[in-house]
């Protein structure tokens, strides 16, 4: 299938009329977890996290016609976008300020927690995080997006400005390089 | 539905998909949650304009606050006494103070305390802070990023009719916000 007939099946998918109209409130307990946790993955920080996704879900909401609706995809998408004019200014704020923060913990990013953890899988779980942390960046956002946001890699496409084969080979390539990193952790 | 740019993986990489899967984000926590409605709500009652700017306080004067916004603050309804055995009607209406009240545009309301007689001296006035909100970040039109922060008082002012030792006292909540760019922090 190329990409126009994806785009028009999505489309059409999105117009099925029993589709019930998502509130903002809904979408935000749906997949409010889900959206924290890409904005987590785009942030340096839990702190910028918060306000990246805060200021991405006011974006979204605005951009989805500023009543009830919040589209879901609008959502990830500028969640991107902000994580990265919040990058930007923070180089510039670095920039200006690097003598100063060379040594502080402003200028390290911190850890943050993405999944659930319980006292069995707490050491297993911060294993996955530490590997898919290691990734480059674009794969990790399209793990992200795809196993645990649950988008198409068309959607997920669309959300990354890219091309939906770029975006599955990154997939893939995301997981045979975490399944790389993970396995002598396994085997020790 | 099955993805049309679904790639058909190894066996091992499933295996790797499916546990993956498995994890669950960690859950936005109730403070989240309520700071973020708190900031489309207050999107939706208040779209940002160009007009804030630098460390800006808007409707700041430390005098009497004219207008109080009391829709969104129902449970906050701006509380106006009227001290006993005053006769209003009798005074001529020439006092500069004037009070509007209600300002959601759906239940507006005119509290016009023109009533007050000229000759009332103040006595009291007190503000009381009692409560701060800082709503997170908010956009302008120009895409400036600032902080939001809501501060809610309560002004109490008395006055005296020299005429008949009447006394008033009027109390209402003044609600400030505070709109500070976030490359000045």
């Amino acid at each position: 299938m190329n990409l126009a007939m994806a785009i028009d099946s999505a489309d059409s998918d999105s117009k099925t009329p029993e589709t019930p109209p998502n509130t903002w409130k809904q979408v935000l307990e749906e997949n409010g977890s889900r959206f924290q946790l890409y904005a987590r993955q785009q942030a340096r920080n839990d702190a910028d996290a918060q306000d990246i996704l805060q200021e991405a879900l006011v974006k979204a909401w605005r951009a989805s016609g500023g009543e009830e609706r919040l589209e879901v995809g609008f959502v990830y998408t500028y969640i991107r976008r902000t994580a990265i004019d919040w990058g930007r200014s923070h180089e510039r704020r670095q920039k200006r300020e690097q003598k100063s923060l060379r040594d502080s913990i402003w200028s390290q990013p911190t850890p943050t927690v993405w999944f659930e953890r319980t006292l069995e899988t707490d050491e297993r779980h911060r294993q996955i995080e530490a590997a898919i942390q290691q990734l480059p960046e674009e794969q990790q956002e399209v793990l992200v997006l795809k196993i645990w946001a649950d988008l198409t890699f068309d959607t997920i496409a669309r959300t990354l400005e890219a091309s939906p084969n770029t975006v599955a080979s990154r997939y893939r390539y995301g997981l045979q390089n975490l399944k790389r990193i993970l396995s002598p952790q396994q085997e020790s | 539905m099955s993805d049309p740019f679904e790639q058909s993986l190894p066996e091992d990489l499933k295996d790797l998909e499916r546990s993956l899967s498995n994890l669950k984000p960690e859950g936005l926590d109730s403070v989240s949650k309520g700071r973020f409605s708190s900031a489309i709500i207050h999107a939706d009652a208040e779209p940002p304009t160009e007009e804030a700017s630098a460390t800006q306080e808007i409707d700041d004067s430390p005098s009497i606050r004219t207008r109080i916004a009391w829709g969104a603050w129902g449970s906050l309804a701006a509380a106006v006494s009227l001290a006993v055995g005053l006769n209003l009607g009798n005074r001529p209406e020439s006092s500069s103070l004037s009070a509007e009240v209600a300002v959601d545009g759906t239940s507006a309301e005119i509290f016009s305390p023109s009533k007050i007689p000229a000759d009332a001296t103040a006595l009291a006035t007190q503000s009381e802070l009692k409560q701060v909100v800082d709503e997170g970040i908010i956009l302008t039109e120009s895409s400036s990023r600032m902080r939001q922060v809501r501060t809610l008082y309560t002004d109490t002012v008395s006055w005296t009719d020299p005429v008949t030792e009447a006394r008033l006292q009027m109390s209402y909540d003044r609600e400030e916000l505070f709109l500070i760019p976030i490359d000045a922090i």
